[in-house]
């Protein structure tokens, strides 16, 4: 009888555990950070970013790895949940390069620079062991400054010769849009809806938009006009020299994928599956295009030929007519398996469109001619390099041995209770 | 998308998103308020499980008895106690039957709750999924991660909130205990009262934020309920609480029951199983 009535107990203990562990995995089923870095071409070199946090740098025309750099963080720690995404690495933003640099931007809070001929590297900023927010945008250069923002809604400008910080521009919400480019203007977008305009060289506010939607993508920028895509489901036209609104275009869902201009057509896809062929001028819509199943579109199309090659969530890519908004052959299937996806924005050299592949856990650069549709290139990211030599600190108490230690009292606990409870 | 996320958890995020954007941008009270609304939405099954608890409450000094007088044949005892429960109409799994009929409820205004604070690029992008395709939805996000000291996406810095939670459940806990219960039913009881606030409290260190906002509404809505219904329950014999239940409980010779003890159909049928006992004893 005395073992009955400790089988009640023990099935209750059970029953509990088995809840926590369901509640424990429930609770973390938020998406770990993995990235989504597009191609960066220069010259006879493809850069680009993997999902371990590493970057690469491939041979144009055969992919061969020229050299691969892991872009090494400090650990922040953190448990349960919260420990792959504190800790990762993940690249979301497109490399940038200029004078022989490349520069690269990671999840982890930290900026690379590196030799692009052979991967040396040059400054990382923050030094040491410190580390910014979570960096989703990408870099970019202008005026001697290498621009980004992070989670915590900061835009920074660094030299880009040495990696100092000259000068921090808040905002108020995560900034993850890469910022545009001209004349030494940065045009940095919000995901507190506004669009800043910065003086590259000091950060000094130039204009700053009306609020609208939250803004993830990177601008286009004509000569007159920077045109974002919204959270709101709304295409945007600033005017460029004092940041007024000209016009606005209202889509089906996010558009999250940054706008391509094309003459004078703004070209815009959004998470609807549809891409539109927008006056750039009026804002009248020329053309819209579904995609076959209206798949999501979040991946920043590119103009390749006069056509516009976009790639969407099933992992397919369609080169589009400009003109006619209409597709010039069959969509070019990047994968083979169902988990097939293209997130990060496309980049094209010649004929040839170059997208980042997600396929199951493995990621692909690819490449296609958009003339014959034929595969040019296919190379997994896998980098082929030595291990750290760096050796990520955990900088937080709450490690996995605590966790083991806070579960390891828990049983105690109710071995005392469980004894104390129970007469003679 | 699965059932679950269409019938379940894409209605709970629009309505979380939507309540964010009339509520002066703030998920932090949206939470609140939707916790508010499944409580409500769930309110009759809460009051059933809720009376069923009282009802076990009351005839615990019967079980008691039953105990002193079976002590040494445990069978004659556990078949005594089902015949009590059969006479009073009850169903012992009265109390957990509701619960369990809430469960995908509370795991649905949980995923909602995580999918819609879009921490990482990848769950932000993956919103677009399950918004609906209204305009005031789309206005608010991204939705505004602060509230409070929180970051809502994020677990609590200062450690308040698994303290509360903890807290929280183990008051909630403690207003159910039931007295005069055998030893393995009183451990059970002391299991539940320290285990269930001790792995919330401990979960919540990990959580994001508006989650464990979610758990403290939700613990708070329940014993304010749970106080209407039963009283202070065990919670009475925690010194502190000893007066605050005496007062309530109904003078010698008073006719009027306190306001706080109300006669529910479960109650008036163990009521009536009782004095049907009573009559036949009196007739044998």
């Amino acid at each position: 009888m005395q073992q009955k009535r400790k089988k009640a107990p023990i099935a209750l203990f059970t029953l509990l555990a088995v809840s926590g562990l369901f509640l424990f995995v429930i609770g973390c089923t938020g998406t770990a950070p993995v990235g989504w870095s597009g191609p960066l071409i220069d010259k006879q070199t493809l850069y680009i970013g993997d999902q371990k946090g590493e970057l690469l740098a491939l041979n144009l025309e055969n992919g061969n790895q020229r050299w691969a750099k892991e872009l090494v963080g400090p650990s922040k720690g953190g448990f349960g949940c919260f420990a792959p995404a504190q800790s990762s690495s993940a690249i979301y933003g497109t490399p940038a390069i200029s004078d022989g640099i490349v520069y690269s931007a990671s999840y982890n809070g930290k900026v690379y620079a590196f030799d692009a001929s052979d991967g040396a590297q040059k400054w990382v900023y923050p030094p040491d062991k410190k580390a910014l927010k979570p960096i989703v945008s990408g870099p970019v250069v202008a005026s001697g400054i290498v621009a980004f923002g992070d989670t915590d809604g900061k835009i920074y400008g660094l030299s880009a010769a040495d990696g100092t910080e000259k000068w921090v521009f808040p905002t108020q919400g995560k900034a993850w849009a890469t910022p545009a480019t001209q004349n030494g203007i940065l045009y940095v977008p919000s995901l507190d809806g506004h669009v800043y305009a910065l003086k590259a060289s000091d950060g000094s506010p130039v204009w700053t938009s009306n609020r609208v939607g939250g803004i993830a993508a990177r601008p286009a920028l004509s000569a007159t006009t920077v045109y974002v895509g919204s959270l709101d489901n709304k295409l945007y036209a600033f005017d460029k020299a004092t940041g007024n609104m000209k016009w606005v275009f209202p889509g089906g869902n996010f558009f999250w994928a940054g706008p391509v201009l094309n003459d004078s057509l703004v070209i815009a896809a959004n998470t609807e599956g549809k891409v539109y062929g927008i006056n750039a001028e009026t804002g009248q819509q020329a053309w819209v295009w579904a995609s076959p199943g209206q798949t999501s579109i979040s991946s920043t199309p590119t103009i390749v030929n006069g056509l516009v090659a976009v790639g969407s969530l099933d992992g397919k890519i369609n080169i589009i007519d400009t003109a006619k908004g209409q597709p010039v052959r069959d969509s070019i299937a990047t994968g083979t398996t169902g988990e097939t996806s293209i997130k990060g924005p496309l980049a094209s050299r010649g004929n040839t469109v170059y997208a980042r592949v997600e396929s199951g856990k493995r990621a692909f650069v690819i490449g296609y001619d958009v003339t014959t549709g034929s595969q040019v290139m296919s190379k997994e990211l896998i980098a082929a390099i030595a291990p750290a030599s760096e050796t990520p600190e955990s900088t937080s108490f709450l490690n996995w041995q605590t966790i083991l230690l806070i579960f390891a009292l828990m049983v105690i606990a109710f071995l005392l209770v469980s004894r104390r409870s129970v007469k003679p | 998308m699965s059932i679950w996320d269409t019938l379940l958890v894409r209605p709970m995020m629009n309505v979380l998103v939507l309540l964010t954007n009339y509520l002066a941008d703030n998920f932090g009270i949206a939470v609140i308020v939707l916790t508010v609304i499944v409580r409500l939405v769930t309110l009759p099954l809460t009051m059933k499980q809720l009376h069923a608890t009282k009802a076990m409450q009351s005839l615990s000094p019967k079980i008691k008895q039953l105990q002193k007088t079976y002590e040494k044949d445990k069978q004659k005892l556990q078949e005594e106690t089902m015949k009590l429960y059969r006479e009073a109409g009850m169903n012992p799994l009265g109390c957990v039957l509701p619960m369990i009929i809430q469960f995908p409820i509370w795991i649905a205004l949980y995923n909602s709750i995580l999918k819609t604070l879009g921490a990482t690029p990848e769950d932000l992008l993956g919103l677009s999924r399950y918004l609906y395709g209204w305009t005031s939805v789309h206005q608010a996000i991204p939705l505004n991660e602060q509230f409070l000291w929180l970051n809502l996406s994020a677990p609590d810095p200062i450690y308040i909130l698994p303290v509360l939670v903890a807290l929280s459940m183990w008051v909630q806990q403690k207003m159910t205990t039931t007295e005069g219960t055998d030893p393995s039913q009183a451990q059970m009881n002391t299991m539940m009262l320290w285990m269930m606030p001790i792995m919330f409290g401990f979960l919540t260190l990990q959580f994001p934020a508006g989650l464990a906002v979610y758990w403290v509404a939700y613990n708070i809505i329940g014993i304010f309920m749970q106080y209407f219904v039963t009283g202070w329950g065990g919670l009475a014999t925690v010194p502190g609480f000893k007066q605050m239940a005496k007062r309530q409980q109904p003078q010698p010779g008073s006719k009027v029951l306190p306001a706080t003890v109300k006669q529910s159909p479960t109650q008036k049928k163990v009521e009536s199983g009782q004095k049907l006992r009573r009559d036949k004893r009196k007739d044998s």
